[in-house]
Parts: C-alpha cells; structure tokens; sequence
C-alpha cells in the first residue's frame, strides 16, 4: 500500500486551472521529489496534500485512508508539513518552536513530559541547532530558522514529510546536510525542488510538472534527461553521470559561449 | 515549554507586586488608611463583628473601606486583567501585537451599543445582564468588521487593520457622543465621558458579579487552549497541519474577546491601551509561550489599571481625573514606540 496517494486532483479558482488531474504515489520510506518551472504548480498540489488548500476535484489518500475522512488532530500525527511561508510574529525561542511540534500528542492543557522533551532534543540535534535552543527564533538567519522549522516537523513524529522547496535560499552545505538528514531519517518524503542537481542527488522517484500536468514521472536517472530538459525549462544540457557522486549531473549550457 | 525556576520567580513578584498594589489603593485617596485598618475592615466584614465595638475604626472608616474603596480597587484590578487577556487573544487572532479593543475600534463599538441600548431600552428583559449584554454584541460587531475589512487573501494585512480600528472607533464615539447630544439625561453616571475614556467611580460590589465570572471562564477556556493559541500564532496553515481546528479556533477567539470586552466596557467605559501594552511587557519577560503570558499580562494588567485608578483620584485631587486620560498619557507613546520598532524591524529584513 502506498503511503501517500493523490489520485485525480484538480485545483483552480474561477475559471483558472492551477494544476488537472494529478496522480501521485509515494511508497513507504521513498523520497520523492516534484520538479518542474516557476508557477507550474508544485506548491499547489502539496498544500492540497497538507491542507493548505483544498482540491476542486480528486482525492488524497494517507496510508490508504481518504484524508477527508480523518481528523485534523489525528492527520498531524500522519503528515508533517513544511511550507514556505514561516514568519513568526512574537519572539519565541526555538526550543519552544520545535516544541509545537507536539501539539497534536497532546490534550488540553497537558504539560510536556519527559519523553516529549527527548523527542524535541533529538529533532534539534538532528538538525545541529541544540546550541539554538534558547535563542529567540526572530534573531537567527534563513538557514538556521529554516532548520528550525523542520526539527519541528520531525518533533511532530510522523511517517510522511511533505516539504515546499525545503531548502530554497539556503547555503549550499546547509542545503546538502538537511538533505541528507532528510534521507537518513528513513522518513517517506515528497518534497517540491527547484534544484534539478539536488533532486538528481536524493531523490529515488521525481515527477515533473509543465502544463498544469504531469509531464513525466519515474526513476529519477531515467527520467531527468537532456530532452525533457529542453522541453519542459527551455534550456540546453547535458546529463552524465559524475564519478565523484556516481548521480546523474545536469549541465546547462548558455546560449551565448 | 514547561515553567523554568526564574520563570516562576517571576511569577511570584509579580503575584507580589499585584497584592501589595491592592493593599495600598485601598489606602490611598482623599482620606487614607493604613494597611492594617483595611485588614480591619476586612477582618470585621468576613467576622461579621460590628463595627463600632472599638478597635479603632470609625463606621466611616469601615464604610468607606468596605463600601467605596475594596470594590473600587478590585474592579480595576479585574477591568485591568480583562482588557490585558482580552489583548493577548486579539494580538493572538490577528498575528499582531499591536491589537488591542481599545486601538481596533472594538471598546467603541461596546461603548456605543451599550449607550444606544440604553437608551432605546432593549434588552431590558435581562435585568442587570443587559448593559453587559449590550456592551458584549457592540464588541463582538467591531471585531468581526475590523477582522473581516483587513484580512485579504486568508492573510491579516496590518495597515489595513489599523485603519479599520480607527475607521470603525470614529463611527462609534460619534454614536456615542450623537446619543449622548439627543438623550442627555438617561444616564446620571454613564456620561459620554465616561464611556470616552473610561471610570471605575461609583464602583459597587454588584458591578463586580459579571467581569469577575467571564473572566474566569473566558481564561480557563484559553489556558486550557495555549497550545492552539501558540500554533495559531505561527499562522493559519502551520496551525492546521498541527492539528489545530484553525475556523473554529477563531471564532472561539472572537467570541472571548468580545465577552471580556463586553464586560470590561460596560462596569468601566474605555480603558485604552492596557490591552496592547501588558501582553508586551509579559512577552519581554518571559517569551512568547501563551502558557505564561495569559496569567502574566493579567496580573500586569490588573495592577497597571489598579494604579492608574489612584492617580487620576489623586493627582487632580479633589477632582477626579478619568482613568483612561491615565492610561492614554502611558500607552499612546507606548503605542508609537512599538509601531516605529516594527517598522524599522521591517525595513532591515527587506534589505
């Protein structure tokens, strides 16, 4: 059974169609990836997953379970999401940030425990901001606050981790450790990646948007390739696999040399 | 997110402060009291020993203590925390710390509902709830029309939200001032001063019954939630992939703040600005975590309003000065500062 299945979904709002008849699947432990140009709709189909938006038409399965028919406390403890937008207006610290995370184990008024302070311990280790922890989360830089909010969505201790170009903005080593924290987790992961090199890098499976739809989708090595690189971002490359990494490496050549 | 020992250090001056403050604005006004003739006073009523058995207060004493001063005081202290709660659940709503039911046009709106219903005596079929009642329904039309003119595209946008409060205060207070032109003489006490800026003369144990009550109903039912209110602060779609119920949990949250509002305003008129600064002031001391800030701005603000009230007794003495003139003169620069600081904090994150 599959993890996370969207079958059939459509969004839009009036008579504009954001993204048609979606279909995605991601196994038990996979680390998927969505690619595809600026406004092609990646942020759209995951906030249909996570509840962010809510699809015209077709359907979001968790572990086989139509999420239309589980509770939202009850999902949180399924699917942690990280999206984009992460301001926080008051000046929490991180420990306390991370901490939410436990928001959904917990009933009214139920005070943290030992085993919830273990569990936000060794999200903010795994992620190397534990020297943060009493920091005030307005003071840090994208990189460390982003970390933050992704040590919260692995406090929430959840099995499926649906992220919004996780790492967009980052230094390139913050990008590469919190990927392969990522993939160490074990964790099933569907991530939106703008970094074509950095979804040929982690990803088993990737699916490409263009045109409101899946254009391809399958093994990442079979599918990022010279021709869809022109077809879907209108740019010339080359695909080879690099010796140092043994992944595939996409090489974009300019117009002018 | 648990209480830290400095964190209940603070607490314990805090708790401290708010007793000794009650203490001494018992004691403080045209006649004064030590702290013991009030324990006296108090010790008498409780006993239910008479008062002229001779331990050295007179039944004047005695009755301007137990009579005049005790429910006064405690009506501040009350009136102060409900605004402050009242305060950090709008800032929690809206995103922003500077909501406040005095900014945002929602203490008009009550004051204006209040003098309107007065006057055509609606509500009157509900005795003494109707002036709570009243006060209650003009808050809760504020909050949903400042709420619903600034929010665009599921985001609370701030300048529009100030906007809104103001827009929404002027048509109110010129309610407020319209009625008072056409029906001047339906109130002896409630004049338009009072619900301009605010008063707790004339306070009466009954005045009491109704902020006391919704205050503690409407701060457990928001202690019992911190965990949302702390979710919902880091936005609508992080709230609701923590399992936070987001809809619901607003409109939970625009019906408590219009109860404390409701029940404020009405024994007091418009205290201003307590609702805005306390939550502040709580957060500079112990973080953000709605856990600790909902029972530290009550306190604060029970105390600030506690010690306004002896100023404008005192200050312009025998004259009364209203107490929101006090709060006003403290929470307007207060105001300014903070909007500046958010401004500058802005202009440095788009460099």
């Amino acid at each position: 059974m599959d993890k996370l299945k969207v079958s059939g979904l459509t969004y839009g709002y009036d008579a504009r169609t954001v993204v048609e008849n979606i279909d995605i699947e991601v196994g038990e432990g996979e680390f998927v990836g969505i690619v595809g140009p600026n406004g092609s709709g990646k942020s759209t189909i995951l906030k249909c997953i996570y509840g962010g938006m809510t699809p015209k038409t077709g359907e979001v399965y968790i572990d086989g379970t139509n999420i239309r028919e589980i509770k939202p406390k009850k999902r949180a403890t399924m699917l942690a999401a990280v999206g984009q937008e992460n301001t926080i207006p008051f000046n929490f610290t991180v420990r306390e940030i991370v901490s939410m995370g436990r928001t959904p184990h917990k009933r009214l008024f139920e005070p943290d425990n030992e085993r919830d302070r273990a569990i936000v311990d060794e999200a903010m280790d795994k992620l190397g901001i534990s020297a943060l922890a009493e920091r005030s989360y307005m003071n840090l830089s994208g990189g460390e606050k982003q970390r933050v909010i992704i040590a919260r969505a692995f406090a929430q201790e959840t099995e499926l981790l649906v992220m919004d170009e996780p790492t967009n903005h980052l230094d390139i080593n913050y990008q590469l450790q919190i990927f392969e924290t990522l993939k160490a987790s074990g964790l099933t992961v569907l991530a939106a990646i703008h970094d074509l090199n950095l979804a040929a890098m982690f990803c088993d499976r990737i699916y490409v948007l263009s045109g409101k739809q899946v254009y391809a989708s399958g093994k990442t090595d079979d599918v990022l390739n010279r021709e869809l690189i022109r077809e879907v971002f209108h740019v010339k490359g080359a695909v080879e696999r690099h010796p140092l990494t043994g992944k595939n490496n996409i090489i974009f050549i300019p117009n002018i040399q | 997110m648990n209480v830290t020992k400095k964190q209940k250090y603070i607490f314990a001056v805090l708790a401290a402060i708010s007793v000794i403050s009650l203490f001494f604005a018992i004691g403080v006004g045209t006649a004064m009291f030590s702290p013991m003739e009030i324990v006296k006073s108090i010790t008498m009523h409780l006993s239910g020993t008479d008062y002229y058995d001779g331990c050295g207060l007179s039944k004047l004493g005695y009755n301007m203590i137990w009579k005049m001063r005790v429910p006064r005081v405690l009506l501040g202290f009350i009136v102060g925390a409900v605004l402050a709660v009242c305060g950090v659940t709008m800032q929690a709503l809206v995103r922003n710390n500077l909501a406040d039911p005095f900014i945002l046009g929602v203490s008009s709106g009550a004051s204006a509902f209040a003098s309107l219903f007065m006057v055509f005596g609606f509500f009157t079929f509900f005795g003494k709830f109707a002036l709570s009642l009243s006060a209650f329904l003009g808050a809760l039309v504020s909050i949903v029309f400042v709420y619903c003119i600034s929010r665009t595209g599921g985001r609370i946008n701030i300048p529009q939200l100030l906007l809104a409060g103001v827009a929404v205060a002027m048509i109110m207070d010129a309610f407020v001032s319209l009625i008072n032109v056409l029906a001047p003489n339906i109130f002896s006490l409630r004049n338009v001063s009072f619900w301009l800026s605010g008063s707790l003369a004339g306070a009466r144990w009954e005045y009491l019954t109704i902020p006391f009550v919704v205050m503690i109903v409407c701060m457990a039912y928001l202690m019992l939630n911190y965990r949302a209110l702390n979710a919902l602060v880091m936005g609508e779609e992080v709230a609701s992939t923590l399992g936070i119920r987001v809809s619901f949990l607003q409109k939970s949250l625009v019906l408590t703040a219009s109860l404390m509002a409701g029940a404020a305003i009405s024994v007091s008129g418009s205290i201003g600005f307590v609702g805005m600064m306390m939550p502040h002031i709580a957060r500079l001391l112990l973080g953000a975590d709605h856990k600790k800030i909902l029972p530290a701005s009550a306190l604060f603000g029970g105390t600030l309003v506690v010690w306004a009230d002896v100023a404008s007794r005192t200050i312009t003495a025998p004259e009364e000065m209203p107490v929101g003139i006090v709060t006003a003169l403290v929470g307007a620069p207060f105001f300014i500062f903070v909007l500046k600081r958010e401004a500058s904090a802005n202009s440095l994150k788009m460099n």
